[in-house]
C-alpha cells in the first residue's frame, strides 16, 4: 500500500528502565544469532537505534565485543579512544559522548546486548555497573523468549508453552560438548539449525535431548 | 493410639526443626541457592508425606520459571512447568493466596492441561502456598501428591513456615528493605537454574548419563569440593572442571 521510508524505531520497552536508573541518555537491546547478525528489539531513542544499525551494517562496535567477550565494554569518551575506526567515523555524525554496552547472559550463553549512550562523555562507575548487569538479568528471561522466536518462523507467541525452556538449556549444554564450543555459540547453532529446518526450537532441542539429534553428525 | 501419636508429633516437630536449622545452616557466605532450595522442597515432600515438590520463582515477565525441584526427570517436570503455565501455581502467584486442589480428577476443570498431564503422571492432589516477601509474591511452592485430599490446616501452615524459610533463604534477610537487591537475587537465582540446566546438558552428553544423574554428580562434587553449585556448572560449561573429574567422583 503505502511506502516505507527507513525502518520504524522499534518500541522503548525492556530499555527504559536503564535509561531511568543509569546516568545515560539512551539505551536499546539487541538480539544476536549466528554469524554475527543481531536483529534491534528496544530502543529509547532514534540515536541509540542508529548507533546499533551502524555497528551491524560495519560488522565491528563495543556490541560486538560486549557480546564475543561475555563483559561490559566501557568507553567513557569515545574521542580518547582509537578502537573501531569505521564505527566511530559513522559514530561521530551523532551525538554521542560515551558507551557502555552489557552482554545478556542466560547462564553461560551470551544471547545479546545492552547498549547504553551518553550525549556527553563520562564514565560509568562500579554502581552503575552492578545495577546495569543486575538489570541485564532482569531481562534475560524476556529477551530470550524473543531470541527463540526470531529463529522460528512463526510471529512472536507469548503464550507459547514454556515447557521446553529446560531442554532448551540441557540441548545448549550437550551440542556445545558435541562441537567443543562455547555455550553461546551453541545456542545460536541450535536457532539457527531451527531457522533452517523450519523446526521450533523446541524441537530441535527435544531431539537433541533425547539424543534423535547430534550436530557433529549433521553435514557442515 | 495417643502415645503413638505423640511419638509421632515428637519425631515429626524435631524433623521440622532440623529442616529450619539446616536451612539456617546453608544460609552462609558460600550458600547456592538451587542446591539450599533444592534440599528445603526434598524435606518439605518428606514431611508431608506427598511424593513430589517444586519452587517456582517469577522472572522479570511475571512468568514462573522452576528453579528446585525433588525430582529432575521431565514428566515431574513437565507437570510442575505446565502448572505454573495454567493451573495452581500461576493462580496462586497471581493471587498470593493457597491453591488448593484436593481432588485433580474433579477439582481442575479450569486448567484442562494440568489435569491431564497430572493425571498422567499419576498424582491427584495439588497443593500451591506462595513464596511472600512484605505482601509481595515472589513465587510459589507446589507440592503434588498420589492420594486425593487436602492438606490438613496444620500441614498448610507447615508448608507456609517452609515457604517462608526459602523466601528467606532467596533473599537474605538483610536485603528485604531494598527492592532492587530483591530483584538482582531473585534473577541470580533464575540464572544459576539456567546455568545448572547447561551443565547437566555437557554431563549428560559426555557420560550418557540421564539429566537426574547429571544433576546428582553436579551436586556431589560441588559438595566434596566445597564450592556452589553454581561454581560447579559454571566449571563444567566453561571446560575448567573436566566431565572426568565428575565422572571419578562417582565411579
Amino acid at each position: 500500500m503505502s511506502e516505507t521510508s527507513g525502518t520504524p524505531l522499534p518500541s522503548a520497552g525492556l530499555a527504559s528502565p536503564f535509561v531511568e536508573l543509569l546516568p545515560i541518555t539512551g539505551a536499546a537491546i539487541s538480539i544476536f544469532d549466528q554469524g554475527r547478525r543481531a536483529t534491534l528489539i528496544h530502543a529509547t531513542d532514534a540515536t541509540v537505534a542508529r548507533l546499533e544499525e551502524m555497528q551491524f551494517d560495519l560488522g565491528e562496535g563495543p556490541s560486538f565485543d560486549a557480546f564475543t567477550t561475555a563483559a561490559l565494554v566501557s568507553v567513557p569518551d569515545l574521542v580518547q579512544t582509537d578502537q573501531w575506526p569505521a564505527f566511530l567515523r559513522s559514530a561521530a555524525e551523532l551525538t554521542v559522548g560515551a558507551i557502555f554496552t552489557f552482554p545478556l547472559m542466560l547462564g553461560a550463553a551470551c544471547t545479546g546486548t545492552v547498549t547504553c549512550y551518553r550525549s556527553t562523555p563520562g564514565g560509568l562507575d562500579e554502581r552503575g555497573a552492578e545495577i546495569g548487569a543486575s538489570l541485564c538479568r532482569a531481562i534475560a528471561g524476556p529477551a530470550f523468549r524473543r531470541a527463540i522466536f526470531l529463529a522460528e518462523h512463526e510471529s512472536p507467541d507469548y503464550e507459547a508453552p514454556i515447557e521446553s525452556r529446560r531442554e532448551i538449556h540441557q540441548a545448549t549444554g550437550m551440542v556445545l560438548d558435541q562441537l567443543d564450543i562455547s555455550a553461546t555459540d551453541a545456542f545460536s547453532r541450535i536457532r539457527a539449525y531451527a531457522f533452517s529446518s523450519g523446526y521450533t526450537v523446541q524441537e530441535i532441542a527435544h531431539a537433541v535431548v533425547s539424543r534423535r539429534l547430534n550436530f557433529a553428525e549433521l553435514p557442515e | 493410639m495417643h502415645d503413638i501419636d505423640h511419638a509421632a508429633d515428637n519425631t515429626r516437630e524435631e524433623r521440622i526443626n532440623d529442616a529450619f536449622v539446616r536451612v539456617a545452616g546453608t544460609l552462609v557466605d558460600n550458600y547456592d541457592v538451587v542446591d539450599m532450595l533444592s534440599t528445603l522442597v526434598h524435606t518439605c515432600t518428606q514431611l508431608l508425606g506427598v511424593q513430589s515438590g517444586g519452587i517456582l520463582l517469577a522472572d522479570g515477565m511475571g512468568m514462573l520459571e522452576l528453579v528446585a525441584s525433588t525430582s529432575e526427570e521431565a514428566e515431574i517436570v513437565e507437570v510442575m512447568i505446565v502448572a505454573a503455565g495454567a493451573g495452581p501455581c500461576i493462580d496462586c502467584y497471581n493471587t498470593g493466596s493457597v491453591v488448593s486442589v484436593p481432588d485433580i480428577d474433579t477439582d481442575s476443570d479450569q486448567w484442562p492441561r494440568f489435569r491431564r498431564t497430572a493425571l498422567e503422571q499419576g498424582f491427584r492432589a495439588a497443593h500451591a502456598t506462595p513464596l511472600r516477601l512484605h505482601g509481595e509474591v515472589i513465587g510459589a511452592m507446589n507440592l503434588l501428591s498420589t492420594v486425593p485430599g487436602a492438606l490438613s490446616e496444620r500441614d498448610a501452615q507447615l508448608a507456609q513456615a517452609l515457604a517462608d524459610v526459602a523466601t528467606v533463604g532467596i533473599l537474605h534477610e538483610r536485603s528485604f528493605r531494598q527492592p532492587e537487591v530483591v530483584a538482582a537475587q531473585l534473577h541470580l537465582a533464575l540464572d544459576t537454574r539456567i546455568l545448572v540446566e547447561q551443565a547437566k546438558g555437557v554431563l549428560a552428553h559426555v557420560r550418557s548419563c540421564t539429566m537426574t544423574e547429571a544433576f546428582d554428580a553436579l551436586r556431589d562434587y560441588a559438595r566434596v569440593n566445597k564450592i556452589t553449585l553454581r561454581a560447579a556448572a559454571e566449571g563444567v560449561v566453561n571446560r575448567s572442571i573436566s566431565a572426568d573429574a565428575l565422572v571419578s567422583q562417582n565411579g
